[in-house]
């Protein structure tokens, strides 16, 4: 039973990383023209410093 | 010497980052100087130790980052041992993805149910992208509410094993003492006989999380 599920498991990850988007298989000439990575192009948000929220 | 910085991510909603988060820091706390990093505009965090009492403070004290997180934690990391940071559900903002870039290693708790499993693919894409820029971040995945008796929590060792990070050993177990400690404004530390099974489970992470 619990290895039947594992298997089910398993195989719907499996399915959801195959509809995941293709990941830049572009040649270094191009990737060095791409978009910097999402982690170096964090939105910018209101200019609110860190704050000290507990204790107060 | 620097403080390590662990990011607790997952854009799911849901899965106990927050919880994860706050024993994980008090647990931290009892080994070298912790701070905990509210980069969740939810501000779970910070609420949650804002309920501890001036009798019963919460152990670690909670800072809000909403913007230049890089910067606030290499600022903040001369001054602690350990940094925890409470990332927000999302990954549309770069939030998590920044902290990750400057951490040492990420935990990604997932709940026993194929939901998570499934939207935890896309954050494995996003830290193999992080990594480029950091490569020494590691990431893990956690077993979160995990409950022994249940055939689905039991067969979650078979997922995991498709997915290209490691999952931890430790796991939490799925236990009314988390929701009453948050209610507390507490950790499981400070349940008493109550948190005792929690206590040892996260000990039982910070000791994996420490040595490997």
């Amino acid at each position: 039973m619990t290895k039947e599920l594992g298997s089910k498991l398993a195989n719907s990850v499996r399915q959801a990383k195959a509809k995941q988007p293709q990941k830049n298989t572009t040649d270094t000439q191009q990737v060095s023209e791409a978009p910097l990575p999402r982690a170096e192009t964090e939105l910018p948000l209101p200019p609110l410093p860190a704050r000290r929220v507990w204790p107060d | 010497m620097l403080a390590q910085v662990f990011s607790v991510a997952n854009q799911k909603g849901g899965t106990g980052k927050t919880t994860l988060s706050m024993n994980l820091a008090a647990g931290l706390s009892r080994r070298g100087r912790t701070l905990i990093i509210d980069a969740d505009p939810q501000g779970s965090a910070g609420q949650w130790a804002g309920l501890s009492t001036d009798e019963r403070p919460f152990p670690v004290s909670v800072i809000s980052v909403a913007s230049n997180l890089a910067r606030e934690v290499s600022r903040m990391r001369q001054d602690y041992q350990y940094l925890v940071i409470d990332c927000p559900p999302t990954l549309e903002t770069g939030v998590a993805q920044s902290a990750m870039t400057i951490s040492d290693k990420v935990f990604i708790p997932i709940l026993p149910s194929p939901v998570d499993l499934w939207a935890s693919v896309r954050l494995a894409d996003a830290i193999d992208q992080v990594k480029t820029g950091n490569s020494r971040l590691q990431a893990y995945i956690l077993i979160n509410q995990l409950e022994l008796r249940s055939a689905m929590s039991r067969s979650m060792s078979q997922a995991l094993a498709e997915f290209d990070m490691p999952a931890l050993q430790s796991c939490l177990r799925r236990r009314a003492v988390y929701r009453n400690s948050a209610l507390e404004g507490l950790s499981v530390y400070c349940m008493g006989k109550r948190g005792e099974s929690a206590v040892q489970e996260v000990e039982f992470l910070i000791e994996e999380i420490l040595t490997s």
